[in-house]
């Protein structure tokens, strides 16, 4: 069991810093000329550009090869590594049987998941 | 912009080195760096933060995770008390004026201090024995300590006690965009008396789930910018991975030494700005 959720961290860690690097990469390549319009917003000298943070943004956007389509991906696969660790484990508590923390686990499932798609 | 970005990673790829050398984890410099140095509004540094903050407890977590000194099934009771508090802390972050969050940001940071002052604990806790809940969850377990040799066994107590404090770690933990490490250890050290190292390990091993809660609910805010994010994520991991390494070699009390004063500084300069007396 600890090698799996072991094995679950580091892979999610990895893959997203990879996927947050490329998206880096990208952007400085391409520019922030292309981004298209930057709205009024201005922070730090950081154009607060118009940046996806819904599933089917992001996906439009990385069909569209924007650079910050690609790294807000990088950052839900950051911020789906741990749900997946809990997923792992509510899926070996139920294996094992152990019916009391299938129950805890899936519970913190919820949670988590309520964060993310809920109206918050 | 380019320019604020390489900045932004060196600064951050500083802050994870410091964090991790003096134990403190990578986020606790980041909103500090990022609202007084760059300007950054402060929801935007939060929102960075937290994100930074998964990045490094995962990566340290699945190290502790294989040696099996943590313990999974205390952490995974835990974390329904601190994703609870955690997605009520970005709540209320949101909330919230600004100037509130300079203010307890920086009274936090201060008591994060007191740890570091503090006297090497009780490494192994004599004569606890399991309350019902533990009994129940079968929560008491057992490692192999190498430092010390041999085997140690342990039982749980407090977990009532421990499950609410740990609801405050996570609210504290979704408010500031911080790990809010310290306050898991104490609850796991003074109310449920885990031996220090599987309270360290564990509480590294909630950080992670924790941060997730309220990331989620930042990042459907739009207050994860990626532009921000990016550079701070990839600099903290960078950082903090290269400040655990070195860790081992360097003396930790002159590290200390430099290290409170510098923190105690941050705090009080944050809790002015919380208080409207610097701008």
């Amino acid at each position: 069991m600890a090698s799996l959720v072991s094995a679950v961290l580091l892979g999610g860690v990895s893959l997203s810093a990879l996927v947050l690097a490329a998206g880096l990469v990208l952007f400085l390549w391409r520019g922030p000329a292309e981004l298209g319009p930057t709205s009024a917003a201005q922070s730090a000298g950081l154009p607060l550009s118009p940046y996806p943070t819904t599933i089917p943004g992001i996906w439009a956007g990385l069909t569209a090869a924007d650079p910050l389509a690609v790294i807000q991906l990088g950052v839900l696969l950051l911020i789906s590594t741990p749900v997946l660790r809990v997923a792992t484990s509510v899926l070996l508590y139920v294996g094992q049987g152990d019916r009391l923390f299938s129950v805890i686990t899936l519970v913190v499932l919820a949670i988590l998941l309520f964060g993310l798609f809920g109206p918050l | 912009m380019m320019d604020t970005m390489l900045l932004i990673f060196l600064a951050s790829l500083l802050a994870g080195l410091l964090g991790a050398m003096a134990g403190l984890g990578g986020g606790v410099l980041i909103v500090p760096l990022l609202t007084m140095a760059f300007g950054l509004d402060i929801r935007y540094a939060i929102g960075a933060s937290i994100v930074s903050v998964i990045a490094t407890s995962s990566g340290a977590a699945a190290a502790y995770v294989r040696d099996r000194i943590t313990n999974m099934r205390v952490g995974m009771f835990l974390e329904m008390a601190t994703t609870t508090g955690a997605i009520t802390g970005a709540f209320l972050a949101g909330l919230v004026h600004p100037k509130l969050l300079f203010l307890v940001f920086g009274l936090v940071l201060a008591s994060s201090v007191a740890p570091l002052l503090a006297h090497a604990r009780e490494e192994t806790p004599e004569g606890v024995q399991d309350d019902g809940w533990s009994r129940r969850l079968k929560l008491s377990s057992g490692y192999y300590d190498a430092a010390l040799g041999h085997q140690v066994n342990y039982q749980v107590t407090g977990v009532p006690l421990g499950l609410a404090m740990m609801w405050v770690a996570g609210l504290v933990s979704g408010l500031l965009g911080i790990g809010s490490g310290a306050f898991k250890v104490v609850a796991m050290d003074v109310a449920m008396r885990l031996p220090v190292k599987v309270s360290t390990t564990t509480s590294n091993f909630m950080i992670g789930v924790t941060a997730a809660a309220s990331a989620g609910v930042y990042f459907s805010r739009g207050d994860v910018n990626p532009l921000v994010a990016a550079p701070v994520a990839l600099g903290v991991l960078i950082g903090a991975g290269a400040g655990t390494r070195w860790l081992e070699h360097l003396h930790s009390r002159t590290l200390r030494i430099v290290f409170i004063p510098l923190l105690l500084a941050i705090a009080a300069e944050m809790v002015l700005r919380g208080l409207g007396i610097r701008p």
